[in-house]
């Protein structure tokens, strides 16, 4: 048993290291004190040791693959999440635009609206939807530029509509929409940059308007009188 | 005929190779301290669980969202002590959440799992015996014991890790130590006297 006096600095020491001058004195002459702070310091060896043991187990070999794969799933899991989405999304477009084509011509068909009212209060048309105005005016040059092989146009917007393009043309399609969204490029430049140098994909017939025949009003006035007469002879 | 790919054109297929270059960056990166950190994340996850199979998983578990994260992560230098407490966090979880399972087990079979003959033979009683009693050691001064015990961490390097003074990484250490002396002194003089 060591001096109870010292009991507790024995086991500071043990586990610290440091060891005062007093303690140092009394360990020279005391055998029993010198005997305790050897098994305290056995114990915390043979403690540090353990700890070292489970601290430092060995590390398997599958572990670092296993991460590699679970982290490749996930990457795989998202970029494949991407394309049903744009795909749904562009069915949801879809159905829009369909929704809205339908309820604007029954609109129409089924409001009447005579002529006065519609001077006086002229009934807004619903907004056309993008697909039927292409399909009156037909594709602007540019537009016609991607036509080849696209389905969708959608400049507008900013939806996340999918899109079908040539391959190789996506940079082209998307600097295109780019600077028309931005308004770096107006469609009217556009359209005379391509007259200025049309591709040799591309070729754009030049506006021929028939001659229209001018007459004053009055001699349209007789003309119309002798048809009047001949018709009635 | 004219192959036609998919597109958005909300988002410029220039902003897409941007974003998979970085992915791609994010993820040479992230695999540089993959290799440097993962024995790390494992480890701790061990120390706690003393299990290797469920340390696996830990390990991993800790990685997928250390990476997930990562992105968000300023600074990158702080990585190691992020997946550390990482790591432990999961760890102390699994092992509550075993515990828990185990206590309704007993209720309702009354059956009390016995270590394996293989066990027995691989541990030894005082090792056995240490290991317990770390696992009564508060979370922190256990944490701080096992960082402190694995091959190449200084005490300034856990105190960077932790976020921690050093003073206080030095007395958890102490206090740690000195808790599990306390308890397997009774055991190494019973030993001494068979």
């Amino acid at each position: 048993m060591p001096c109870e006096k010292y009991r507790e600095a024995l086991i500071e020491v043990a586990a610290s290291g440091s060891m005062s001058y007093g303690l140092r004195v009394h360990l020279e002459t005391c055998v029993l004190c010198r005997a305790a702070l050897q098994e305290e310091q056995q114990l915390f060896a043979a403690i540090d040791s353990g700890v070292q043991r489970v601290a430092n187990a060995d590390v398997p070999p599958s572990l670092l693959p296993r991460v590699r794969a679970s982290l490749d799933q996930e990457a795989s899991e998202k970029r494949s999440f991407w394309p049903y989405a744009v795909l749904a999304g562009a069915a949801v477009c879809a159905a829009l635009v369909f929704v809205s084509i339908r309820g604007w011509r029954t609109g129409q068909v089924s409001t009447p609206v005579t002529a006065e009212a519609n001077h006086e209060n002229p009934v807004k048309k619903p907004a056309e939807p993008f697909a039927t105005q292409i399909a009156k005016t037909g594709p602007s040059p540019s537009q016609r530029h991607v036509a080849a092989g696209r389905v969708i146009v959608k400049p507008q917007d900013r939806l996340q509509v999918s899109v079908l393009v040539p391959a190789g043309q996506q940079q082209a399609v998307d600097r295109l929409l780019i600077a028309l969204q931005s308004g770096a490029w107006k469609p009217g430049e556009l359209r005379a940059e391509n007259e200025q140098a049309p591709s040799a994909n591309l070729s754009v017939l030049p506006l021929s308007i028939s001659p229209i025949e001018m007459k004053p009003l009055e001699t349209v006035g007789e003309d119309t009188q002798t048809i009047v007469e001949k018709t009635k002879s | 005929m004219q192959e036609l790919v998919l597109i958005q054109p909300g988002r410029t297929a220039e902003k897409e190779f941007a974003q998979e270059a970085a992915q791609a960056a994010l993820r040479r990166e992230f695999e540089e301290r993959l290799t440097e950190c993962g024995p790390l994340a494992f480890r701790v996850a061990r120390g706690v669980l003393r299990n290797s199979a469920d340390a696996e998983d830990v390990a991993q578990e800790a990685l997928l969202r250390a990476y997930r994260r990562f992105e968000h992560l300023r600074d990158r230098a702080r990585f190691r002590g992020w997946l550390v407490r990482i790591a432990f966090r999961l760890a102390i979880d699994r092992i509550r959440s075993a515990k828990r399972r185990e206590v309704r087990e007993t209720l309702w079979s009354q059956a009390v799992p016995l270590p394996s003959t293989e066990d027995l033979a691989a541990r030894s009683e005082f090792q056995a015996r240490l290991e317990s009693a770390m696992e009564e050691l508060p979370e922190k001064h256990r944490l701080v014991l096992l960082l402190g015990a694995m091959q190449g961490h200084s005490l300034e390097e856990i105190a960077g890790m932790l976020d921690v003074p050093l003073g206080t990484v030095k007395s958890r250490l102490f206090f740690a130590r000195k808790q599990l002396a306390e308890k397997l002194r009774c055991h190494v003089k019973s030993i001494e006297k068979r």
